[in-house]
Parts: structure tokens; sequence; C-alpha cells
């Protein structure tokens, strides 16, 4: 919407101007390619003589239209000189606001910097998900400070949880503010480009690191509660992996009986039946989800053995299946050199196309799965 | 519920008469002690929450950007003189609310407090009000009095009910949560008991208790904690415990410590109980980023009002860990409140 255009010379028409513009250039016009403001501070300085609260006819109305006003023009100026690009104040510093990453099931992920630091800025698409997006910062808020800091890596870094008023609308949305993470794949992904299944022994060092991060939140008392292979990334190259989406997480150890409050519902088949029936999370809850992602991505190439081990991870009641990731573990262990013998490491390649997170996509301009 | 726009002078007009006939401004109150038998006691039909689907604040033409503002107030017989000065002072909160200018559509709920062990009327909740029905709703609580010896009363079944039984469109259409003051100088039960039982033999208390399959008609298939049902209330509202210095147990750390626990640093101790309402104002205030501490006292002090005091001490802690809300345009690619597209689940 460009509404600049003809001269604006009374109340009405300003406030006309004003209630519809969402952006400061639809009032300011399009920044200038010179970056002289000085039209804009005329435009300005127009329009605050005609809803200025001590002249207006409607005095109540032209306190609004005049903060509104103010806002945009700051708005505006920060676009100024930032080329154009949101800026955001936390408490962090300013956060530069870049394109749009990705879109996760609740959320939006923009590529942002802060202090010069490339970073992604999760912000709940809908005010309604507020509530997912303070669980994940409070799961990784309480991982940082109380987690293990040897496997701090298996999941993202938090740096801040800015709560955001859009000062058009009003709607408030709580957000997080991660470190980026390019270069990953989710499972999801994976397991779309391997559609006769994972080769066992590629899919093995994936389980082993899923166990891993899962120990060690539930070490911390945090159930991740949506273990779905949308929220596994993996670095190929290294075997590495990190556990995102934090939006679901529960912490059991503040709260006993705590219950998942919200499931992916693409990926309900995945869920074990505890969450629908709102009975309490626990670790049992994530081992059951991590092994049905396992079971995807092997389709029918999982020996007998490790059907078998499967199925004893995936009881329909929670209390008979394993309770604890890192004894699991050992079990799988236990597994893995029955059956391929010593651990070696192995070299996974990913076929030519997969969608890599932060990268540009090689074939088609989908965004990757969301953080 | 919730319409109307507030009239001081209605307001006015309603004490006027009450100050020529002498009624007694809590009249359901005074209905039942005179009338009476303690034991067939029961809740003002406004207030009685048994049945009740939800409690609505819903935005509308007049008030297009509610925010709900719920008080609860402990009536039992530890509270002493406090209920009966709350039910005198907060008439008062919607016109300082209003006049302080921290909250343009506020929707004030009021209710009561007891104990499901011993306590006729264990809960109480009105509606969501923005004109004087809410003062109306205050003249029908029931102060009952009663409670137990065991230092605890049923603060977990009103904030079970507030987490269950409210809707807000404040929350669901522009993310923002409401606020709800629990004014107390007890603990809660352990538990939002499902159904009723015998109470354990404790003290010296040996009525039946009652759950929320009695007092709500709620079907729970088991009981809920008290961490749990706070947490889910949280996600609703931002909770506060108002402890008066005046009540049996004001100052009492084992209380302060169970609600810090639940609460963390939004557990306000008031000494001066005059000051409740600007208490109450200030901490929306904050709350809403509206003001902080210090403009809100020097606001107090202008007014003439020795509240000052008593309510910084009140709130110094609040607020210090908050979060603070920043302003800008939205980035693209927002939804729409409307849009009701879903790729979640809620359970």
């Amino acid at each position: 919407m460009r509404v600049a255009a003809g001269p604006i010379t009374d109340f009405a028409a300003a406030a006309n101007v004003l209630d519809r513009a969402s952006d400061p250039r639809d009032v300011f016009g399009p920044l200038p390619p010179d970056g002289d403001l000085s039209a804009a501070l005329r435009t300005y300085r127009r329009l605050a003589r005609l809803v200025h609260p001590d002249l207006a006819p409607d005095r109540r109305r032209a306190e609004h239209l005049f903060i509104h006003l103010g806002c945009l023009h700051e708005q505006y100026m920060q676009l100024a000189h930032t080329g154009g690009r949101l800026v955001v104040r936390t408490g962090g510093g300013p956060l530069t606001v870049g394109p749009l990453l990705a879109q996760g099931d609740v959320t939006n992920v923009y590529s942002a910097e802060l202090r010069g630091r490339s970073v992604a800025w999760k912000v709940a698409r809908h005010p309604r998900d507020n509530d997912l997006l303070e669980n994940e910062a409070h799961g990784l808020r309480r991982l940082a400070a109380e987690g293990d800091p040897r496997f701090a890596a298996y999941v993202p870094v938090l740096l801040d949880a800015p709560i955001h008023r859009d000062s058009h609308t009003d709607i408030v949305r709580r957000t997080t503010v991660l470190e980026r993470l390019d270069g990953f794949v989710t499972l999801g992904h994976v397991s779309n480009a391997f559609v006769r299944g994972l080769n066992p022994r590629d899919a093995a060092w994936m389980w082993r690191r899923m166990l891993i991060a899962l120990g060690y939140a539930h070490h911390t008392g945090i159930v991740h509660g949506a273990v779905v292979p949308e929220h596994v990334l993996i670095e190929p190259e290294q075997h590495g992996l990190m556990l995102i989406d934090w939006c679901y997480s529960v912490d059991t150890a503040s709260i006993p009986d705590a219950r998942i409050t919200a499931l992916v519902t693409a990926r309900k088949s995945m869920y074990p039946p505890e969450v629908a029936a709102r009975m309490p999370a626990t670790p049992a809850t994530d081992i059951y989800m991590a092994s049905r992602v396992i079971a995807l991505l092997l389709r029918d190439r999982a020996p007998q053995p490790m059907r078998a081990f499967l199925a004893g991870c995936t009881s329909l009641n929670p209390g008979a299946r394993p309770q604890n990731a890192w004894a699991l573990l050992l079990e799988l262990d236990e597994l893995l050199k029955r059956l391929y013998g010593p651990r070696r490491f192995r070299p996974f390649r990913l076929p030519d196309g997969v969608l890599r997170t932060g990268r540009p996509a090689p074939t088609e301009p989908t965004a990757a799965a969301g953080q | 519920m919730g319409s109307g726009r507030w009239s001081t002078n209605i307001y006015a007009a309603a004490a006027a008469y009450r100050a020529r006939t002498g009624a007694d401004p809590f009249d359901h109150d005074h209905l039942m002690r005179t009338t009476r038998a303690r034991g067939t006691w029961v809740a003002h039909p406004t207030l009685d929450p048994s049945g009740v689907t939800v409690r609505e604040a819903r935005d509308s033409d007049e008030h297009p950007a509610s925010l709900p503002i719920a008080v609860l107030f402990d009536v039992t017989g530890s509270m002493g003189a406090v209920p009966r000065a709350l039910q005198r002072k907060l008439p008062q909160l919607f016109g300082l609310l209003q006049r302080r200018g921290y909250v343009e559509h506020p929707q004030i709920l009021f209710g009561a407090i007891g104990d499901a062990t011993c306590d006729e009327v264990p809960l109480q909740v009105g509606q969501f009000e923005s004109d004087n029905r809410m003062d109306t709703q205050l003249g029908n609580i029931l102060l009952e009095g009663g409670g137990g010896g065991q230092k605890t009363e049923s603060y977990e079944l009103a904030a079970y009910f507030m987490a269950r039984h409210t809707a807000l469109d404040s929350l669901t259409k522009r993310g923002k949560r409401g606020y709800l003051f629990l004014v107390g100088d007890e603990m809660n039960y352990p538990r939002v008991y499902a159904r009723g039982s015998h109470a354990p033999a404790t003290g010296w208390v040996s009525a039946a208790r009652r759950g929320v399959a009695e007092i709500i008609g709620d079907t729970l298939a088991e009981d809920i904690p008290i961490e749990a049902i706070y947490a889910e209330v949280k996600r609703m509202y931002d909770v506060y415990f108002i402890l008066p210095g005046a009540a049996f147990y004001g100052g009492d750390q084992q209380v302060l410590g169970h609600w810090r626990g639940l609460l963390g640093q939004n557990v306000i101790e008031l000494d001066d109980l005059d000051a409740v309402c600007e208490t109450i104002a200030l901490a929306v205030g904050l709350g809403e980023s509206a003001i902080d501490l210090d403009s809100g006292l020097a606001d107090l002090a202008d007014i003439g009002s020795e509240a000052g005091a008593s309510v910084g001490k009140a709130l110094a802690t609040v607020g210090a860990n908050r979060a603070t809300v920043t302003t800008s345009a939205a980035p693209p690619g927002l939804s729409d409140p409307a849009d009701n597209s879903r790729a979640i689940e809620r359970i």
C-alpha cells in the first residue's frame, strides 16, 4: 500500500492514512536512494500538526494517531539507516532482521544479525502459540544452566528470548534468538532421500547420537516432547546431530506429572498414546518417538534383531518401555556389536540435491523444515 | 460478558443509595448471616462455579482490546478483617486503572476462596465486567470466615477454575495474557482433588473434603498436582500472590516460600491494606510496561496518596527479572489472528 500520494490537508485524511499504515513506507514513501531524509521529515511534521492532540477535533483518537505516527517515523529512520532492514531492539542489542529462513510448524525463522553475529530469530506466527515459544526458551535455558556441558552441542544455543509487540496491531509474540545452524539436514529430508530405507549401519550413528541427546535432556528433567524427523538435524560429514524445536518440551523436574500440550499433526501417528491421552510425559515418551524415527529411516531394511530391539522400545504402555536413554544406548551398542562387530567410522554420503539448512535449495526454492 | 462502559457516576449513585438507605453493601453475605443457619449457606447464583462452562473476557466494539484482570481473595477466618476491607476498597480498582491510563480496556473479575475441606462455599467466581456490575459482584461475595487450622486453603481450586473455565480474547487474538491476583495468607493444598473424600485425620478437621466434581461439576481422571495447575494457569495469566501483613499468617516465611516456589518473584507482601488497589494497579502498569516503578510511585505521591512506601516495598522485587517487550513493525509473513489453519493440535 502506498498512500503518500496527494496532499493530506485535514485530520480525517491524516487519520485515514495512519490507520491503514502497517509499514512506515506506507506513510513516508520508498526509502530515498540518496539517503536524504528531509522529505520524510517534512511529511512527519505536516502529519504531526494535523493529528496533534492539542489541535485535532478528536483528542482521544488524536493521541493514538500521534503515537502511531511517532513510531512509524522512528521505524522509517531506522530502516533508512539499516538499508531497509527491520531492526528490533532486544536486551542483548539491536537485532537486524533479514529474510525468512524457514517455517516451522508454529514459527517463522528469520535470518538475523546480533552484535555482528549471524543468528536465527524464531517468531510465533500466531500469538496463541506464544506458550510454545516460552516452553522452548525455558527448556533451553534449563539445559544450558543445568545440563552436562559436555553434551551442549546436541541442542541449539539460546541467545535471547525477546517479547515482540507489533506496533501496528498490538499483537504480542514470543520469540527466541538462536545460534544459526547451517549445513544441517533434517531426518525428514534424509528419510525422503532414501526411499528404500537407510543402511542400518548408517542409521546406527544417528540413533546413538539421538539417545545421547535425549539422555542429556532427561538428566536435567526436560522431556523434548516432539522427537519427529523434522526436529532432528544431522551434519552428515562429521556425524553431528542436533535435537531442535524445544517448543513442545516439558520440565518434569519443576512440574510433577507435566503434560505435553500440543502435537505435530503431520506426525501424529509417531506419537505414543500417552500424549493424546493427556498422561504425564516421561523420558519413555521421547524414547518411543526416537525409536519410531529410526524405524521410519530403516523402512524394511532392519535385520530381525534390530526390529525386535525397536519393538522393545515402542510398547504402547509407557511403563513397559526403557526409561533411561543412556542405559538404552549401552544396550544398543551391544546389539550393534553383535550385528556388525566393533564400531568404526563409516562415512555417510547424502544423495545430491538434499536440502541443507542455511544454504540455497539445490533444486527448488522451498525453505527447509524449521528449527 | 463484560460489555458496558463503566460510569463513575453510576457507582457513585449506588454508593449514595447505600448511604441513604443504610443497607449493608454486602447484601448476600448479610442475607445468609441473618436468615440461614451456617451449614446451609450457599454462594450467590452469580458467583457459583458449579456447572459454569466459561467466564469470558471478550473484545467488543466498545472495548476492542480487552485486558482481563482477576482478583480472588481468601475469605477464611485467618484473614481476619481483610476480606471486608477488600470488599470496600476493590470497587476503586477499575477507576484507578482508567485514571492512570495503565490500561485502556480492563475487564475485571472478582472472586473468593475458601477451604474445600470444611467450608460450605469454598469457591466463588464472578464474571469479567467492564462496568459497575463488578461492584454488585463484590457485594454478593459471601464472607464465610471458615477454614481449617492447617495453614492451607483451596487456592488451587481457584487456579484450576481460572485455567480451565475462562476464555480470554486478549490471549487468543493478541497473545496477551491476563492478570490474576490471589490475595491470601496460607498455602495451597498439594493437589487439585478430582473428587471428594474424607479428609486425612490431621488437626481437628473431620469434615469431608469436596473436589472438582462436587464444586464445579467437572470429571477429571485423576488429581492434578499444584505445580501442574499453576503452570497451566500461568500460560493464561501473569499470576501474583498478595500476602496482607494484617492477616494471621502475614509475613510467614513458610507461606512466602511456598508461593515463591510456584510464582517466583510475583509474591507481594502488602503492609498497608488501604493500598491494595494502588498495588494491583501498579503491578498491572509495570506488567504492561506502561510505567516504571519510580514513576508509578511518583504518581501516587502527586495525588497525595500515602500508600507509596508500602506499594514501593511490595513491588520492589516484582519485575526485576521481567522480560522487556520490544515494539516494532512485524517481520513479513506472520499470520492474521483470524487464520485458523494449524500445523499442530492442542491436547
